[in-house]
């Protein structure tokens, strides 16, 4: 039978067309013994209620964020965590690694087998007004997810969280009903949010993996033969989207600052990281989590 | 009469969405008052009207069968004679019945799957919205055992249709 | 197969008389059953399907809707067109648009427009002489405005079946100007046949009236001004306007018109939940169902189907308005919405037809299904006000019914009706 694969992206975003290559390896690397379909476009249902179905199976498998994972696995906590990674390069040798492995086993007992992760973009801050320093985030009312953690970053960093569907964020800018928002290159881009927030500080603040996720279920009915191929494709479909993911970066970049945008880099991010000790404090106590966070601070 | 508990229970469930809905307006009204008049958005009251919507519509969504409510193509009904329109109404009301108890049964994983943790930004656990469908599969099931009885025991129990409830589609 | 179980027992239990809400749950569990897909998937998206945002601003519009029939904003409205085109020939007719394209303008649904509308208009132009045909048709047909003139739930429930790429503001603002061609139409078509029969022509009641008369409607317009207003300027997100102008209207039918009673506000409250439930219910299992219409992965299917019909994109546009007039015919506007959206967008995308454009055309035909037989909620509402019978007012509804067509050809072939606007203020 048909394996149902989930994915929030349209088409042609960089996780959509690595995921489809995924298929495609998959599909003739097992000569057809496994058959995958990729529905793209979050068309079998949105971020938490699609972890539900992968959680409970009725989806085998997809390209999934671990941010909706956050309250079902405890040990994810620490990957969505500001300032917990460096940079992209970090992340990934800490996920690749055995901090990896033991997040893994984690997943497993909510039925779920991460097999390689994607270049996710890391997200900044952007406002109406100039941003310079950490100073500038202060008194600002930013538009937050509906996430505990990025209400409390925004808050720690001094500034008034302000949770707002995603579609809305454009003409709230706009009209002042909140001063900015928070997000990577693309989104930057794509939504024309540069145009009514044109000053952005790239402060990386959060990284928070997205990868090729399977049903335990699912994963438990391959051959181990078939096991080692399908993970091998999602190994060599997270290296293409992460090319994939760079050329699209650089190509928003372009756009966003022919727009005008004005663009602050290189600053000192422990300044931001700095005041993030209310946020570890209060996402970070359970020892777990706070042996991961140790952890993955101490890893090169 | 033994039946007037039912009569009870379907008052109490539009007595709870009344009270849910005008929740919501206050619920609503404060994340606006709280932007522009307390500089200080609330943060949990977008999750709690989600949560409260459901209060709002999924028990009353039952209830509507019972009054009658939803609308549907009632022709073929209109058009068969007294016999077969009690069979045909008696199947109707099995189909919805077993349909009640599937949702009973197939929510109730969703929520003691989701129990363990908490909607994001109002702290209550998740399984709560999945909650109301157990209720709501309860309540289609009693209903629809009322129904029955109604059909076959005493007069046709077919309110009839007052169309000044049909709201807009 | 699956497909196959899906729709036929959605049909057979629509037939049997089953609502149209169960039905949808009901197929998609059939289906998932046979699929050995797990069960509780059905369920799931029924609670994702309600759980979303902007779609919290439907029980709002609905109660406000509510609040402002039962104290006294609909009657103004009423008096107010009434003072300024009553005097025309069979003017209670046009009267009968005009209020229908002003209350539309608050409550966004056409069965509460014509249910509030209704009650105050039919026996109004009954007792001057006007045929119950006549004035059950007028009624019945301009509601439709309700549905185009912002705010408008149906308009919520699209975008949000388009997946959530298309603004809300932007429908709301390309729906004034197909809403007023709408009227237009009707209005014309009330004129002309009031002539034809010779209705009354009423008396100008002098400017002191007008002036009256509108200032004392105004305070209740003022709701939509502020629902409107409030998404536009982008100060309120839909929703809160909604919440706004429920609180808003209940501030100036209490404490303004003093016209709500404890009393007419629990009749508000109790009703507006019912008309929740019933919206709702029907978005949540719509889900459980278009769950599995793109797990068969129907719409592709039927883009590709229609593109070997023909190429010509004037034919196949109107292949697409014939088989939504046809469906909306037997079913819901909300289901239809929900169900056709996926379906018929991208074969319109292809075809080069703007998605806010797309979304006039579906609430067009799909608002002419709500006045016509076998499923009609407006007929039937109005009807039963009227206490007529549906076939002794169906023989005279087709003039009207020809205005409402000449409306959506305008609307389907002439995209600068819908677009013009909103590309005007900016979006
Ligand atoms: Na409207
Ligand atoms: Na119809």
């Amino acid at each position: 039978q048909e394996l149902r694969g989930w994915n929030t992206h349209v088409p042609d975003y960089p996780v959509s067309i690595a995921l489809d290559r995924f298929v495609e390896l998959v599909e003739e690397r097992t000569e057809g013994r496994v058959q995958m379909q990729n529905y793209h476009g979050a068309t079998l249902g949105e971020g938490e209620f699609a972890t539900e179905q992968l959680q409970f199976g009725a989806l085998d498998y997809g390209a999934f964020s671990t941010a909706p994972m956050v309250n079902t696995v405890k040990e994810l906590g620490v990957t969505s965590l500001p300032y917990v990674f460096k940079d992209p390069e970090h992340q990934y040798r800490v996920l690749e690694g055995p901090i990896g492995d033991d997040i893994a086993a984690a997943m497993a007992e909510a039925n779920m087998v991460p097999l390689s992760w994607f270049a996710s973009g890391s997200r900044s801050f952007y406002a109406n007004e100039p941003l310079n320093s950490v100073e500038d985030i202060a008194g600002k009312k930013f538009r937050v997810q509906n996430s505990d953690i990025n209400v409390a970053m925004v808050e720690a960093l001094g500034a008034n969280a302000t949770p707002l569907p995603f579609g809305e964020v454009y003409t709230s800018i706009q009209s002042g009903v909140v001063d900015g928002a928070e997000n990577n290159w693309p989104s930057y881009e794509s939504t024309g949010h540069f145009e009514v927030a044109p000053y952005y500080i790239i402060d990386n603040h959060t990284i928070v993996p997205e990868g090729i996720i399977f049903a335990k279920t699912t994963w438990d009915k391959f051959s181990e033969a078939d096991q080692a191929i399908i993970a091998e494709a999602a190994q060599e479909a997270a290296i293409y989207q992460r090319e994939l993911w760079a050329a699209r970066e650089a190509k928003s970049r372009e756009i966003v600052e022919a727009g005008g945008a004005t663009i602050v880099e290189g600053i000192d991010t422990t300044t931001f990281s700095a005041k993030m000790g209310p946020v570890y404090e209060q996402f970070a106590s359970d020892p777990i989590v706070a042996d991961l966070l140790l952890r993955i601070q101490n890893t090169e | 009469m033994y039946w007037k508990a039912v009569d009870h229970i379907a008052r109490a469930v539009v007595g709870i969405s009344s009270v849910a809905l005008v929740l919501l307006v206050v619920f609503t009204g404060w994340q606006v008052w709280g932007r522009y008049v307390l500089n200080d958005t609330p943060t949990w009251t977008e999750k709690a009207a989600l949560l409260l919507v459901l209060i709002v519509c999924l028990p009353m969504a039952a209830v509507g069968l019972r009054e009658n409510f939803h609308l549907g193509i009632d022709y073929l009904t209109d058009y068969l004679g007294p016999k077969a329109r009690r069979i045909l109404k008696t199947a109707n009301t099995v189909v919805l019945g077993f349909f009640g108890v599937a949702m009973m049964v197939e929510s109730w994983p969703l929520v003691v799957g989701t129990w363990g943790r908490d909607i994001p930004l109002l702290g209550l656990p998740q399984g709560l919205q999945y909650a109301p469908l157990i209720l709501t599969g309860g309540l289609i099931v009693l209903f629809m055992v009322e129904r029955v009885w109604f059909l076959w025991m005493g007069d046709e129990m077919d309110p009839p249709l007052d169309v000044s409830r049909l709201g807009d589609i | 197969m699956g497909l196959t179980i899906l729709l036929m027992v959605f049909v057979i239990t629509v037939i049997a008389g089953i609502p149209i809400a169960f039905a949808l749950g009901i197929a998609a569990l059939a289906t998932a059953t046979y699929q050995g897909i797990p069960e509780l998937i059905v369920f799931q998206r029924i609670v994702a399907g309600i759980n979303v945002f902007s779609l919290l601003a439907i029980p709002f519009f609905i109660f406000a809707g509510e609040i402002m029939m039962r104290g006294g904003i609909a009657i103004r409205l009423v008096r107010a067109a009434e003072t300024v085109v009553g005097q025309v020939r069979g003017g209670l007719g046009v009267v009968n648009v005009l209020t229908s394209m002003l209350f539309g303008g608050i409550s966004g649904s056409a069965v509460a427009d014509t249910s509030a509308l209704g009650s105050v208009m039919i026996p109004m132009m009954r007792e001057r002489g006007y045929d119950d045909d006549y004035t059950v048709n007028v009624t019945v047909t301009s509601s439709i405005a309700g549905v185009l003139i912002p705010p408008s739930h149906n308009m919520i429930l699209y975008a949000l079946a388009a997946g959530g790429g298309i603004s809300i503001t932007s429908l709301f603002i390309a729906g004034v100007i197909p809403g007023i061609i709408l009227c237009l139409c009707l209005s014309v078509a009330a004129y002309v046949i009031a002539v034809r029969r010779g209705y009354p022509t009423g008396v100008f009641p002098g400017w002191r009236a007008v002036v009256f008369a509108m200032g004392a409607a105004l305070p209740g317009f003022m709701t939509a001004v502020i629902i409107i207003g409030g998404v536009v300027s982008g100060i309120f997100t839909v929703t809160e306007s909604a919440a706004i102008g429920v609180i808003y209207a209940l501030f100036v039918t209490v404490f303004f018109y003093r016209s709500l009673s404890w009393q007419d506000f629990r009749d508000s409250v109790t009703q507006a939940i019912r008309t929740t439930a019933m919206v709702m219910i029907l978005v949540g299992t719509a889900q459980s169902f278009s769950y599995f219409i793109t797990l068969y992965q129907v719409p592709s299917a039927i883009l590709a189907g229609m593109q070997t019909l023909s190429e010509n994109k004037i034919v196949l546009l109107l292949l697409i308005n014939l088989s939504l007039l046809v469906l909306g015919m037997f079913m819901d506007m909300g289901a239809l919405i929900l169900i056709c959206t996926p379906i018929f967008l991208p074969v319109a995308k292809a075809l080069g037809v703007d998605p806010v454009q797309f979304g006039m055309i579906l609430m067009m035909n799909l608002g002419l299904g709500l006045t016509t037989p076998p499923v009609g909620p407006c007929l039937f509402v109005g009807c039963s006000i009227a206490k007529v019978k549906i076939e002794s007012v169906i023989g005279t509804i087709w003039p009207f019914y020809l205005a409402i067509f000449a409306a959506l050809m305008l609307t389907t072939f002439v995209p600068i009706i819908s677009l013009g606007l909103p590309r005007l203020m900016g979006y």
